[in-house]
């Protein structure tokens, strides 16, 4: 065993072996990843299934009409009723459900009734924005909660690790919408504390524009990479090869950060890839107090309106991701544990 | 002759002309503009709309200011827009109107140089020349006919369309008459720059089917250069303005939905216009940097009674309802001051149509009267009615004092708040509700006010209350039928003292209307009928 590698856990382990027999050929194994596959895909395609009609029932169901939202508090009962016909609303909700999943299956998401565009175009100009703010937010909270929690279990118990625990896990008791208020108070001379400015605008533009939001964004789940991440460190240096490295005189930092920190990154790479979902449900919040024309103010834009195209395609394509994000993170998962890949845990 | 003279000048302006009883008045519209500039502006923190005296206007930046929500679909061809105020405000900037509301917040011709009324049903406009759209379109007679008969065709199905129409017939090239089906006293006010701007007819049949955002040409001190969905809306300096008082260089509005947001915005130098509720006056009276604008309008707010839910049709209920609400509590509650106590549907922001407090006597907070009333209206204190409200500031909070003031006489009520749409939908379409409160704003003419609130029940109204009151249909129609102020305003004194005394709704206040300006923009001053003049204002 190389005292050096990241892989001693698997000779140490003490997990059962699976026992159930599998067929040694390369094509049965083949034929067993494709089964696999052809199951998931068929669960992801069920999943996004009952998630349109879901949401087409909820967006029927919720009183209020998008007739009277698109013509105004003054338009009289007969210009509504006029617009309500003229979008096809009268129609049962069946022909209209069908209508909307064909026209889906086809690529085509349908018309905005607030913005007058096609959805699939709207959505394609808010996604990238969205995934950027999520995605800088969660580097962000990589970049603060792996080194903490590294030093929070590296100082268990210690005042150092109480006071480190109490500012990170602050991050999610504050609901994001006051910190976001609170860092809008705290820094509006110094950042933009509204706005999206594109790259066109310059780098610093750009980011300086990003910041506040997904620092607002980042704190929550900040908090939970941080406290899965600590768990696991306080394990792994616990565990047998952590105590051999240190019988072979490795310095303490290096035994943290090689050894323990890394194994303790598995159920912390599962969190995260977990989290992108959450991140974009946390967008929507962040976006409308901050002002950024991403998918969240999106879809709280047509959710107000009652824009029933709009809320159905944002929302399928908000489920898309989600379950693509969690197939690749079973993917990704299997990939970095070899045991998952030997059928040994998962 | 200094600039301004200069200008007027040019307008034609200096001396009135002889063509019409509003010839002056378009004269006097754009005289109060200009003299309105030296208006507005100071560090004081809280001021009466455009009380403040400035310098001379200037040339130059960009003014940045907020909306808080998307504007309405089609934005912004205005023929084709509902009944959005936020819309309207922007597509203020870009567009010209017939008439439009001077700083008196008077009727005033605009693109029409001067109006003549040779009878109560023909009105004969003789238009501004020179003008051209921003796309290089001339305006002229055969350009308002074509408006005109795109707003008023059944094809377009216009929220805009003005019913009392009956022809628009061109005279000359810049002569337009227009013939009423019935005289109507409130028409020029109809054709308002915020109701019925006038928009290119070239970019209209080029683009209105394909773009409505590349069909919104005006002929406006500022045009309309991108709106980019979810961001704002971008406006560049049209230099060839016929009235020549667009003295920024552009104004760029961003789309910022969270109202402390926008404020910390404006705190910042950030944005140099908001919007503000009452409840944020506070926090920016001590910013050197910052001023409130509280300018009286024509809102008002109120409870409304449906009179198909029983016991609301018994005439003791309705007041007993009307006098358990103390106005002045509420106003200093919801408001903090910023509004004035209602007791009739017509505000102050009406002037002389706006009968006083000495003039109207019903609808006024007296609980042993209140109590005396239920029991005379025989209403069951043992039951519980459903309150419907929506959670748009201030209407949830003034929801909850009139709770409480209700139940102070003995009336039980389930509160009921949903947001806007789903509440408009109950209680302006389907009108199922028991009682609700809402607010109706934006007019320039009582007669707006009065046909929605008391119009006929048959879909062409916003009469909540279900109520047909022959009296008070008698009133507006003698308040159409003349043009004459004077009894037009003895007319308007009897109607709300019959609203007052009928309390098919409870008037509650007549809220002001609250902007947040940088200290450096100079020449604001607020008008009533949902424009946003700040067209006509400067960088100091």
């Amino acid at each position: 065993m190389s005292v050096g590698s990241a892989e001693p856990a698997l000779v140490t382990s003490t997990e059962p072996v699976a026992t159930v027999p599998r067929s040694r050929t390369g094509s049965g194994v083949v034929a067993r990843r494709l089964m696999r596959a052809a199951t998931k895909l068929v669960q992801t395609a069920a999943v996004v299934l009952v998630a349109t009609v879901v949401v087409f029932l909820m967006v029927h169901v919720v009183p209020g009409d998008p007739a009277r939202a698109a013509l105004g508090a003054q338009a009289s009962p007969d210009a509504v009723l006029a617009l309500h016909k003229q979008l096809g609303l009268d129609r049962p909700l069946m022909v209209q459900y069908w209508s909307w999943l064909t026209g889906a299956l086809h690529g085509d998401l349908g018309k905005s009734i607030m913005l007058t565009e096609p959805v699939t175009t709207l959505i394609k100009q808010r996604l990238g924005v969205t995934a950027e703010l999520a995605a800088l937010a969660l580097l962000e909270s990589l970049l603060i909660a792996i080194p903490a929690s590294a030093f929070s279990a590296r100082w268990r118990g210690r005042v150092a690790d109480r006071v480190t625990r109490m500012f990170v896990l602050a991050g999610i008791a504050i609901p994001s919408f006051w910190l976001a208020i609170l860092l809008i108070l705290a820094f509006h001379n110094v950042l933009p504390v509204y706005g999206y400015a594109g790259w066109a605008a310059g780098l610093w533009p750009h980011l300086s524009h990003l910041l506040l939001p997904s620092l607002a964004l980042a704190a929550g789940q900040l908090a939970l990479t941080f406290e899965v991440n600590r768990v696991g460190m306080i394990e792994a240096i616990q565990d047998e090869y952590v105590r051999t490295a240190r019988a072979h005189g490795i310095s303490e930092w290096r035994v943290y950060l090689s050894y323990a920190l890394r194994n303790a990154m598995l159920p912390t790479a599962t969190v995260v890839g977990l989290q992108v979902g959450y991140l974009l449900g946390g967008a929507m919040l962040i976006e409308t107090v901050f002002a950024i024309p991403g998918m969240g103010r999106l879809l709280i834009t047509a959710v107000i309106a009652r824009d029933y195209p709009l809320v159905q395609g944002g929302v399928l394509v908000t489920v898309v991701i989600f379950v693509v994000v969690n197939l690749l993170v079973d993917g990704a998962y299997s990939l970095i544990d070899p045991r998952v890949r030997r059928g040994q845990r998962g | 002759m200094d600039d301004t003279d200069a200008r007027l000048a040019r307008l034609g302006l200096v001396a009135p002309t002889r063509r019409g009883f509003l010839a002056g008045a378009a004269g006097l519209g754009v005289l109060a503009t200009l003299a309105a500039c030296g208006a507005g502006g100071s560090t004081a923190s809280t001021s009466t709309s455009g009380a403040i005296a400035t310098g001379k206007p200037k040339r130059g930046g960009v003014l940045k200011a907020a909306i808080p929500e998307e504007p309405f679909p089609h934005a912004y061809d205005m023929a084709v827009v509902g009944s959005s105020t936020g819309t309207e405000r922007v597509a203020y900037l870009a567009y010209n109107g017939l008439t439009n509301v001077n700083q008196n917040n008077e009727i005033v011709g605009e693109l029409a140089e001067s109006i003549e009324t040779p009878a109560p049903t023909r009105y004969i406009f003789n238009l501004r020349k020179g003008v051209t759209f921003h796309d290089g379109t001339p305006f002229n007679a055969a350009a308002v006919k074509a408006n005109f008969d795109r707003i008023q065709s059944p094809k377009t199905n216009s929220p805009r369309r003005i019913s009392v129409i009956d022809q628009v017939k061109v005279l000359g090239p810049y002569q337009v008459e227009m013939t009423l089906t019935h005289p109507y006293a409130a028409f020029l006010g109809l054709l308002r720059r915020t109701k019925i701007p006038m928009q290119s007819p070239t970019a209209v049949e080029k683009y209105a089917a394909s773009d409505s955002f590349k069909a919104s040409v005006g002929t406006g001190g500022y045009q309309l250069t991108s709106y980019t969905k979810g961001n704002g809306v971008e406006l560049k300096r049209f230099d060839s303005y016929w009235a020549q008082t667009n003295y920024f260089d552009g104004i760029s509005i961003k789309i910022i939905p969270s109202q402390p947001t926008a404020i910390e915005a404006l705190i910042s130098g950030g944005m140099d216009f908001v919007r503000v509720g009452p409840d944020s006056v506070a926090s920016l009276k001590n910013n050197s940097n910052v001023r409130v604008d509280a300018a009286d309008d024509t809102f008002v707010d109120y409870l409304s009674f449906n009179q198909k839910v029983a016991p609301f049709d018994k005439l003791e209920v309705r007041q007993a309802f009307s006098e358990a609400i103390d106005r002045a509590g509420l106003v200093n509650a919801i408001y903090h001051g910023l509004a004035e106590e209602a007791h009739s549907p017509l505000a102050p922001g009406f002037a002389q149509f706006y009968a006083s407090d000495a003039t109207v006597v019903a609808q006024k907070y007296d609980a042993t009267a209140a109590k005396a009333s239920l029991a005379a209206g025989g209403y069951d204190t043992g039951s519980k009615i459903t309150f419907n409200s929506f959670t748009d500031v201030p209407f949830a909070a003034e929801a909850q004092v009139i709770q409480q003031a209700l139940s102070s006489i003995g009336v039980n009520t389930n509160l009921r708040t949903q947001d806007f749409t789903s509440f408009a939908t109950l209680f302006y379409d389907q009108r199922t509700y028991t009682i609700g409160n809402s607010q109706w704003n934006g007019s320039v003419d009582p007669d707006e006010v009065l046909t929605n609130l008391y119009g006929p029940e048959d879909g062409t109204t916003s009469n909540s209350t279900n109520a047909v009151d022959p009296v008070m249909a008698q009133l507006i129609t003698a308040g159409r039928s003349t043009t004459d102020v004077a009894k037009r305003a003895e007319i308007y004194h009897q109607a709300s003292q019959r609203a007052a005394e009928q309390a098919y709704y409870a008037f509650l206040s007549f809220p002001k209307v609250l902007a947040g300006l940088s200290t450096k923009v100079k020449g604001y001053k607020s008008t009533i009928g949902g424009g946003w003049p700040i067209d006509v204002c400067w960088f100091g």
